[in-house]
């Protein structure tokens, strides 16, 4: 898509298309009231900083900033009707598709789900719903379920993010890992011959990090501040994809910054903008534009940008091609 | 001595495993029973066909080499229960499926509960099933929409062929009253 078109859906409006479950990313099916995660889940947020929302209401989103930057990440998926049948009950019976980007699957049943293959089977990271499937000959297969409201990554691809660029066998730098939520199942897409640089600040949701790391064998938790990429210059390789969720002002700066130390030449970056975080003052489309500016005087070049409307509000998602061959060339 | 000679060849001969010799061999064990004999060589063609057909049988690397089942008349119906689901409950919207027909690589699996899941987010062991049509089968909510919907269904057809029933039997009558110069018991009236 050219990137002349800010963003699909626009801003602050209904959802955009959400090509979400379709191998094709054309349309999708989504249950009405906002919430493709409905019933059964109920993926309160981590951190739980979310003073006095919980009433009902269904669907759709409650005021109230959440955090910014590692510990309080409030990412709550909205409730549902309370406690009705849900399609994930455990025991339902689900049919596995691959989805259109690699490394990642779609379940079909009452509800769809995004999933990714489970590389520690047995073993849920955060509290999500698994899928066991067992294969010919006693083979056992374990997939995750990737909640939207809880993953800006997972909310990008439901919205119909055109390429990840983080696929099976890629190396990812992360940067704002968090808890290890979205680290997971990134490390789940790229497979034990991938590699995820998770670099977290925060203490206190790095020892989560650190501790998901602990089984899965293919994340390497730093717990650094992403702005001074050199410190970890004796840890990480060149990578293929650097994926940031850091939600501060100088965000840009920072993701060129680890761009420069450890992105390869045509390589891409993912980067999750939070408005709010970067101006509260400023619209947030003016916000996104000025972003992106500021990438393209970094030589990343903007490929896509898309807004994460049904699941996060003032949140766009951008990713963009480092150092571009020239002649146009694809990637 | 001859004769043991002859025997070590023979037993030889008939070895196929680590023997350089015998690498090759298209004589294996049980190769009396082949109907023809393998080709020793395949032009690069047929080869690429080969790895074709053999890389066709599995989604690939980028999906971890998701396998394409082999489709029994249950997964069909599988298959076919969820792309109809906006027929299953009233209460919900779905968008139409975007694709057609049955996907080649699917797997069907189980929702697995975890510990800290409460009563009503999992369903009990002895109530779980093998299949999603087996699993609407025992819904009752779903049965009695069904039976409802059905009825209604089967009364406007019933209307219907009524209507069309009657119809076309006074077609007939006037087709035969004006064949044979009668009036029909309505003219007569009339007249």
């Amino acid at each position: 898509m050219g990137f002349d078109r800010p963003a699909r859906g626009g801003f602050g409006g209904a959802g955009g298309r959400g090509g979400g479950f379709s191998p094709r990313g054309g349309t999708d099916f989504k249950p009405r009231g906002g919430g493709g995660f409905r019933g059964g889940d109920r993926g309160g947020g981590r951190g739980g900083f979310r003073g006095g929302d919980r009433g009902g209401g269904r669907g759709g989103f409650r005021g109230g900033d959440r955090g910014g930057r590692g510990g309080p990440r409030g990412r709550g998926a909205p409730r549902g009707r309370g406690g009705a049948r849900g399609g994930m009950r455990g025991g339902k019976t689900v049919v596995v598709e691959p989805h259109r980007h690699a490394g990642i699957f779609v379940s079909r049943g009452k509800e769809d789900a995004l999933c990714t293959i489970n590389s520690t089977p047995g073993d849920s990271v955060y509290g999500e719903k698994r899928i066991s499937v067992e294969g010919a000959e006693g083979t056992k297969v374990e997939y995750r379920i990737w909640n939207p409201f809880r993953s800006k990554l997972a909310a990008a691809i439901m919205a119909g993010i055109e390429h990840i660029w983080i696929q099976p066998k890629s190396k990812v730098l992360y940067l704002g890992a968090a808890s290890g939520t979205t680290v997971s199942h990134v490390s789940d897409i790229v497979g034990p011959e991938g590699l995820v640089y998770a670099v977290e600040f925060s203490h206190r949701s790095g020892r989560d990090l650190i501790n998901a790391a602990k089984k899965r064998t293919n994340i390497v938790p730093i717990i650094e501040d992403a702005r001074h990429p050199q410190k970890y210059r004796m840890i990480v390789d060149m990578v293929d994809v650097i994926f940031a969720d850091v939600a501060q002002p100088d965000q840009a700066r920072i993701v060129a910054l680890n761009a420069h130390h450890y992105l390869k030449n045509g390589g891409h970056v993912v980067i999750s903008i939070k408005a709010n975080c970067i101006d509260s003052t400023a619209k947030p489309e003016a916000v996104f534009a000025e972003e992106v500016k500021k990438l393209q005087s970094e030589k990343i070049k903007p490929l896509e940008q898309i807004t994460l409307e049904p699941y996060e509000r003032d949140h766009a998602v951008v990713s963009g091609h480092y150092r571009a061959p020239l002649g146009g060339k694809k990637a | 001595m001859a004769s043991g000679r002859v025997r070590e060849l023979a037993r030889k001969l008939c070895r196929t495993d680590g023997d350089a010799i015998m690498a090759k061999s298209a004589i294996t064990p049980g190769f009396e029973q082949q109907h023809s004999l393998p080709p020793y060589y395949q032009n690069n063609d047929i080869q690429k066909k080969q790895r074709r057909k053999e890389r066709m049988k599995t989604k690939g690397e980028k999906w971890f080499n998701m396998a394409a089942p082999e489709l029994t008349d249950e997964l069909k119906n599988d298959l076919k229960a969820i792309r109809m689901r906006d027929t299953l409950d009233p209460s919900r919207f779905y968008k139409a499926p975007d694709t057609k027909g049955i996907p080649k690589f699917f797997q069907i699996g189980t929702v697995v509960e975890t510990a800290a899941d409460f009563y009503s987010s999992r369903i009990p062991k002895r109530q779980r099933k093998k299949t999603i049509v087996e699993e609407l089968l025992v819904d009752a909510e779903f049965k009695r929409y069904r039976k409802r919907k059905a009825n209604e269904l089967f009364k406007v057809k019933h209307q219907t062929a009524r209507f069309y029933k009657k119809k076309r039997g006074q077609a007939v009558k006037d087709a035969k009253s004006a064949a044979t110069g009668k009036k029909s018991h309505k003219a007569a009236v009339e007249a």
